[in-house]
């Protein structure tokens, strides 16, 4: 039987939750404390931040999708609720007839 | 310097290129063949068709006249991207469910198949794009005149409009007949353009090849490095702390909105999607691709302004900058790039629009005039070819004519961001179709108008310039002189960004009418079934709304119709097919709702949702929508959340309930083990007896060596052992009888001490006679239990004497007798200092015949139920016997009783 993952939701939730980091991120306030005139390896601090953040979300994209497409239905929510389908995986038969 | 032959001749080998990777991909997808062609590589690359020229050069542009900005460009794509799975997995799944051919459509669909909702979303994407194409015509004119210039001074360009409008002639052409060769060629939109994709994809590695090229030349070629690059940049260029205002905020969003909302964006995200799942490779990949595009943007940008003449046009730096460093071939490959840029975008924004024109405009235009919906078979087909031809022409020609009216006015820069602010009037109807139910058709179609009219009088219509449509009068007094209504300070709000100030007016009246005129409706019938259709579309299985629409219609109707608009052959194939999936063989199918409904999504992949219920409506009668139906299936999510509530529940009791079945299992075979050893010590204990009553009576009957002396003294043997024999039966039946009940004793409210006392006095006889000392402890003395004197006495009796009996304890044996009232219990100890009972078998000492004292070795006599019955009848009284556990040496007993209550 095809348990389903139990880290999906979580996967799902992430997925949704990312362009909410990427506003945070990106979006004043928050980029506004790094356009000062300071400099990192001879790179502005801002270019560094705007480009650094930018690819450490498409990397957190590709890492979620491809973890996402590792589990068997990217679907929605299956109908039967995973305890019951443990339930009836595991609920051995009784191993022997009551004795007489 | 290059020539201007030889830019021609690899602008035309490339073009020549272009055709020949279309007309394979096209070739092998007819064949069956997809493979690379259906890769989510090639899709990724397809979507980049968002990069036009207008980013390609005007984004480096930007980044010299306004810094970090032009980021937002891209940032906006990739926020929408990286969360594809809330917007664009939905979206892409409703397409592929209704067959959905553009924006236009989506939005219409959404509507209740709305014709007139269609048609102003398509009028918007005409109005916004049109000028969006002349920028691409622009874009390239002028790039070929940069590259193949031959005045005194290169780098600066000087506008020969003449000949720039010549170059943009022939490439409206060039682009009008590749787009009409490849991408009308069939007329469903749903069989999507393979061959045009292939040739998309090509171009958007060529276009990201060129700008990485032209990149590095910058960084390692002109500049020595990175540092070195950054040191020349100007300090306003990029610690501006106003750059993240709220322009910064408003062009993201607005990005982020076009992404989705463009036709041509639509077309390649949404219509070409061939497989849900490429989504999500494009949702990191594409964002990679603009991370990419944009890394030299600034350095380019840098260098252009420090080492170009000033005045140099620093939307033409990729181009200029190369030919500055003299390397010809990065300035042809970057000259390509561009080209690649702006042909890519046209011909799918034209194929975009062209089948919105055709679906939205003309089809619903020629339903009115009654030749068309009498006419022969195959003609609505090749109507629809002609006019998607035509509009494709119409588009780029419109194009062409707004690059020729404009002309030299610099309208045309600052395009692409007007044209992003137009597309974005869909989007409140769209996202909110998308997640609200009430959302309804009037609530769109106001919102839409609403937003759109204002984009066009706060942004489009001035973008123009202060002679072309509007006058400087009128920009800076307002219409009629009411200053109030200001084009770029509407309502009185000033000092905004002009694009901020447009955004704001036109997005947030256009969500608010939206959002009071749906509340304020109530949506009609179709408008509630395609709003759960798409609201819920990741719920509601397709098969639960197909009886939701009742109509019937003759087939032959059906069949006349089908093949008006897909074609004798392509008609009868899908009727041969629904009558296979019917059971029906060679007869033609019944047109039953499931089969309508087929058809009529077919029908919709060729001519859009609007027009192709229209046309059904033609044939069909009683069109009914059973709202029960609906409002059930609107409550599915309900139902389902209800329903694995349930089954938790039940799989909650049916785990209770099968640990319940193995205790009760457990207990039973305990209890069958512990009769079976009943059984069997019972035969064992009366069997001793009954050896000997027999062995002596045997002796008995042969009476030749027996004097009477003997006789009598056998005699006496088998009268004690029979005597015994009796004590046992009469136990066995006494304990049955306690285990399964009988009449309930009479219990009486007696004093527990002087039964005791009598118990003591009644062992006595036995404790002086095996030697045992009985000691006196400490004593109650004053309590009252509700109990029968003889059974309670029968307890102490019992475990008095087995204290007595099995005490082997060879010096100064002892039994201890205390008693006293503890928490409410009458408690009573008997202890003694033998030797105990073991610890493995302290938990049976209450099963029947079970002697604790079996290892003591003491013979003495006992059917072993004592303790067994002693034990029942405390539990039959409501009180315990316990065997206590703490002592190390000898047994210790204790009887509780409940001391009675204050009444009865």
């Amino acid at each position: 039987m095809k348990t389903p993952d139990p880290g999906t939701p979580r996967l799902r939730d992430a997925m949704a939750l990312l362009p909410a980091l990427a506003v945070f991120l990106l979006m004043p306030p928050l980029v506004t404390l790094f356009a000062g005139s300071h400099h990192l390896g001879g790179v502005p601090l801002i270019v560094v931040y705007l480009f650094g953040v930018w690819l450490a979300l498409i990397v957190a994209a590709a890492l979620l999708a491809r973890r996402l497409a590792r589990t068997p239905d990217a679907g929605p929510a299956p109908a039967v609720p995973a305890s019951l389908q443990a339930a009836a995986s595991a609920d051995a038969p009784p191993t022997q007839p009551p004795a007489r | 310097m290059l020539s201007a032959n030889l830019v021609l001749v690899t602008a035309l080998l490339y073009v020549a290129l272009l055709f020949a990777v279309a007309f394979f991909g096209d070739r092998r997808a007819r064949s069956g063949r997809l493979g690379w062609l259906q890769s989510p590589v090639v899709y990724t690359l397809s979507i980049s068709v968002y990069c036009t020229s207008w980013t390609f050069y005007g984004a480096v542009g930007s980044a010299a006249r306004g810094g970090l900005e032009f980021v937002t460009i891209y940032l906006g794509p990739t926020i929408a991207f990286i969360g594809w799975w809330v917007l664009l997995r939905k979206i892409v799944r409703i397409a592929h469910a209704q067959g959905i051919t553009s924006i236009a459509d989506m939005v219409s669909s959404r509507y209740g198949k709305s014709s007139s909702l269609a048609a102003l979303v398509t009028l918007i994407a005409v109005v916004s794009v049109a000028p969006y194409i002349a920028l691409q015509l622009k874009a390239v004119a002028a790039s070929f005149q940069v590259i193949s210039n031959s005045g005194p001074d290169t780098l600066t360009v000087v506008h020969d409009s003449r000949s720039e409008f010549q170059a943009g002639f022939w490439i409206a052409v060039g682009m009008a007949l590749f787009t009409i060769l490849f991408g009308t060629r069939n007329v469903d939109a749903k069989e999507r353009h393979h061959g045009v994709v292939a040739a998309i994809a090509l171009e958007a590695v060529v276009k990201l090849v060129a700008l990485l090229a032209v990149g590095l030349l910058a960084v390692f070629g002109v500049a020595d490095g990175p540092e070195h690059v950054f040191a020349l940049a100007s300090p306003e260029m990029l610690h501006a702390q106003d750059a993240f205002g709220p322009r910064w905020v408003a062009v993201t969003f607005l990005a982020a909105g076009a992404v989705i909302c463009l036709p041509r964006q639509f077309q390649v995200t949404v219509v070409e999607n061939v497989e849900e799942s490429h989504l999500r490779t494009a949702a990191w990949m594409f964002p990679l691709y603009l991370f990419l595009l944009s890394l030299f943007v600034l350095p380019i940008a840098i260098a252009g302004l420090n080492f170009l003449p000033s005045d140099a046009d620093p939307d033409m730096f990729v181009l200029t900058l190369p030919i500055w460093a003299s390397r010809h071939d990065i300035a042809l490959l970057s000259f390509l790039g561009g080209f690649s840029a702006a042909t890519s975008m046209v011909i799918v924004a034209c194929i975009a629009l062209s089948t919105m024109i055709s679906n939205h405009i003309v089809m619903p235009l020629a339903m009115r005039l009654r030749g068309v919906s009498q006419s022969a078979s195959g003609e609505i087909r090749r109507l629809l070819l002609v006019s998607r031809r035509v509009s494709i022409c119409l588009m780029i020609a419109l194009g062409f004519a707004y690059f020729r009216l404009s002309g030299d006015s610099g309208a045309l820069a600052s395009i692409g961001l007007i044209a992003f602010t137009g597309a974005a009037q869909v989007l409140p109807s769209l996202i909110g179709g998308l997640f609200w139910r009430q959302a309804n058709a009037a609530g769109a179609f106001a919102g839409l108008l609403a937003g759109a009219l204002l984009w066009a009088y706060t942004l489009f219509l001035p973008s123009f310039g202060p002679d072309l449509v509007m006058s400087p009068r009128l920009l800076d007094e307002g219409p009629f002189g009411v200053a109030l209504l200001r084009p770029q300070a509407l309502f009185g709000l000033e000092g905004v960004d002009p694009l901020v100030h447009a955004i704001f007016w036109s997005l947030s009246i256009n969500t608010l009418l939206f959002v009071l005129v749906s509340l304020a409706r109530e949506p009609r019938p179709l408008e509630r079934l395609q709003s759960t259709l798409f609201v819920d579309v990741f719920r509601t299985p397709a098969e639960a709304t197909a009886g939701l629409l009742r109509r019937s219609a003759a087939t032959r109707d059906l069949s006349e119709l089908a093949q008006r608009i897909l074609g004798v052959d392509a008609a009868q194939r899908l009727f041969r097919r629904a009558a296979r999936q019917q059971g029906r063989g060679r007869d033609a199918p019944i047109a039953d709702d499931a089969f309508i409904t087929q058809l009529e999504r077919t029908l919709a992949g060729s001519i859009g949702g609007a027009s192709a219920h229209a046309m059904i409506s033609q044939v069909v009668t009683g069109e009914t929508i059973s709202l029960d139906a609906l409002v059930r299936i609107a409550d599915e999510t309900q139902r389902i959340r209800e329903y694995s509530r349930q089954l938790e529940e039940k799989s909650r009791q049916l785990e209770t309930t099968a640990r319940e079945l193995a205790q009760a299992n457990d207990r039973l075979r305990r209890l069958d083990v512990e009769k079976d050893h009943f059984l069997s010590q019972v035969s064992h204990e009366v069997r001793t007896p009954m050896t000997s009553i027999r062995s002596f009576s045997e002796i008995l009957l042969d009476p030749r060596h027996l004097d009477a002396a003997r006789a009598e003294r056998y005699l006496r043997i088998i009268h004690e052992e029979s005597v015994r024999l009796t004590r046992l039966l009469d136990s066995t039946l006494e304990l049955n009888l306690l285990e399964h009940g009988e009449a309930p004793w009479q219990l009486a409210r007696i004093d527990p001490e002087t039964v005791l006392d009598k118990s003591i006095e009644v062992c006595q006889s036995l404790a002086a006679a095996s030697g045992v000392q009985m000691l006196q402890g400490e004593r109650a003395r004053a309590a009252v239990v509700d109990a029968e004197p003889d059974r309670l006495s029968q307890v102490f009796i019992n475990l008095i004497a087995n204290a007595i009996k099995y005490n082997s304890t060879p010096a100064d044996p002892w039994v201890r007798i205390s008693s006293r009232v503890r928490r409410g219990q009458y408690e009573v100890q008997i202890e003694d200092n033998g030797p105990g009972i073991r610890a493995e078998e302290r938990e049976l000492i209450f099963s029947k015949f079970r002697r604790g004292w079996a290892h003591t070795q003491t013979s003495a006599p006992g059917a072993g139920l004592g303790l067994a019955i002693s034990w029942q009848i405390m539990r039959r009284l409501g009180g315990e016997l316990a065997l206590d556990t703490g002592s190390d040496r000898g047994a210790s007993f204790r009887v509780t009783l409940p001391l009675a209550g204050p009444t009865t």
